[in-house]
């Protein structure tokens, strides 16, 4: 989880690495620790160090990690033989080591040989039956070839075994939405707020998900978790006071032809109209130049 | 009393040292800002411990002070109420400098807020284990060529 301290101070080194000025070694430590896709940029700092042979022996045994966070930033952005040289270089180093076979089937699902990627890995698997990145890996080259239905098989049968890896939960939800099936979205989503209940964007995605299936309970619900949300995360997350508007408004529509007692019990004025107004407030602070077309939609949301 | 002293001659010592270190390095690019921090963090734990070390030391000069008292009241058989002005004043000045020490020791205090913006989770991570290279960013492969 990226917080708001490291994701400023991950800005402040990406500008400052972009612009020239040192500190492509500590950018390429940030990104790899907190686990982000920034394939272009990791390639291009990343080969510069590794091309410079005397910033290369000033890394020391981290020159290895480095390696592989480049072979698989090149195979991102489809530089093949970088990775290619990324991954002899290891193999020089070490040789027989299943992490370097690893990139190598990586390599080749890279390349599209999706037969001989699957091979490299079921080989794989025999020596270790139990590796969670090749697993994920079998549920991957599924999802590339644009069959969600055995991705999901797959990451069903891998999560019986590893029931509490949050990420491969967060991908089969995603592969639920993919297909438009949101109730075993929502079930994916209540396992993570289960397992994790301090993160607020679960919350937020259950939500989101709640307030797509519809009907007034379920947009009852998603009120609830938007609200949980903003406690979550001190009213910063612009989204989910938007989210309790779109929640307002919906079930403002939805209870017309309901009576009195039944519109009162499930309205918040209150919480409605605080919401608005945090957001008005935020977009005064930050954008200030959107603020009319902001006040019109809440206006609009609220008949 | 100069067995009191030779802490602070330790802690200014290990300052200059640290000091003329500090404008060695500061060329050097990847050690700048996280050498600097964790150096002035070591100096500011190890300034706490000495003074821990001397507030430590002043309390059990206090006691020791407060028994002799008593036993000199016990010879003249009078009662004790409160030992003598000093003592005390030693005890407030040895209770401050602990505290003081207790709190700078253990280093940066961490927030237990949720929403301080240490520990709010701004974005999740990208599931780079199931990561697919099928994107249409394949079609714009970067100019990069490799010199080993």
């Amino acid at each position: 989880m990226v917080t708001k301290t490291e994701e400023t101070e991950l800005n402040q080194l990406e500008i400052q690495v972009e612009n020239g000025g040192g500190g492509a070694w500590e950018y390429l430590c940030l990104v790899r620790k907190l686990k982000l896709r920034r394939s272009e940029k990791v390639l291009k700092h990343g080969s510069s160090i590794l091309n410079d042979p005397r910033k290369r022996s000033a890394l020391g045994p981290d020159e290895w990690t480095r390696n592989e966070q480049v072979a698989i930033a090149a195979m991102d952005c489809q530089c093949l033989d970088v990775a290619q040289k990324c991954i002899k270089v290891l193999q020089k180093k070490f040789p027989g080591s299943k992490r370097v076979g690893r990139l190598e089937a990586l390599l080749l699902e890279a390349k599209k040989l999706w037969g001989e990627a699957e091979e490299a890995y079921s080989s794989l698997l025999e020596d270790n039956p139990l590796d969670q990145a090749i697993h994920k890996r079998r549920v991957a080259i599924s999802k590339a070839l644009g069959k969600p239905s055995i991705a999901i098989e797959l990451l069903n049968k891998y999560l019986e075994l590893f029931m509490a890896d949050h990420d491969a939960w967060r991908e089969l939800a995603e592969l639920y939405l993919s297909l438009q099936m949101y109730k075993q979205a929502a079930f994916c989503y209540e396992e993570l707020i289960l397992s994790q209940p301090i993160v607020p964007l679960y919350h937020l995605a259950y939500a989101d998900v709640l307030y797509t299936i519809g009907g007034i309970e379920n947009l009852i619900s998603a009120r609830k978790y938007y609200a949980a949300t903003i406690d979550l995360t001190g009213g910063k997350n612009t989204r989910a006071l938007l989210g309790i508007c779109l929640c307002a408004s919906a079930i403002a529509q939805l209870s017309k032809g309901r009576n009195k007692e039944d519109k009162d019990a499930t309205a918040a004025p209150e919480l409605h109209s605080l919401a608005a107004a945090a957001v008005e407030k935020e977009y005064k602070q930050k954008v200030p130049a959107k603020l009319q077309l902001i006040s019109s939609v809440l206006r609009s949301l609220k008949i | 009393m100069p067995f009191l002293l030779t802490p602070l001659i330790v802690v200014f010592y290990s300052n200059s040292i640290l000091g003329g270190e500090i404008s060695q390095r500061e060329n050097s690019d990847r050690e700048s800002n996280f050498e600097k921090k964790r150096k002035r963090e070591l100096l500011k734990m190890n300034l706490g411990f000495v003074v821990g070390v001397f507030g430590i030391l002043i309390l059990s000069h206090a006691a020791y002070s407060t028994i002799q008292y008593r036993g000199l009241l016990k010879i003249m058989e009078e009662e004790f109420s409160r030992p003598p002005m000093n003592v005390v004043l030693e005890l407030i000045i040895g209770v401050a400098l602990c505290l003081w020490a207790a709190l700078t020791l253990p280093g940066k205090f961490l927030s237990i807020h949720p929403d301080s913006d240490e520990n709010r989770a701004v974005s999740l991570p990208d599931n780079s284990e199931f990561m697919i290279f099928n994107h249409r960013g394949r079609l714009f492969p970067p100019q990069i060529d490799m010199k080993f």
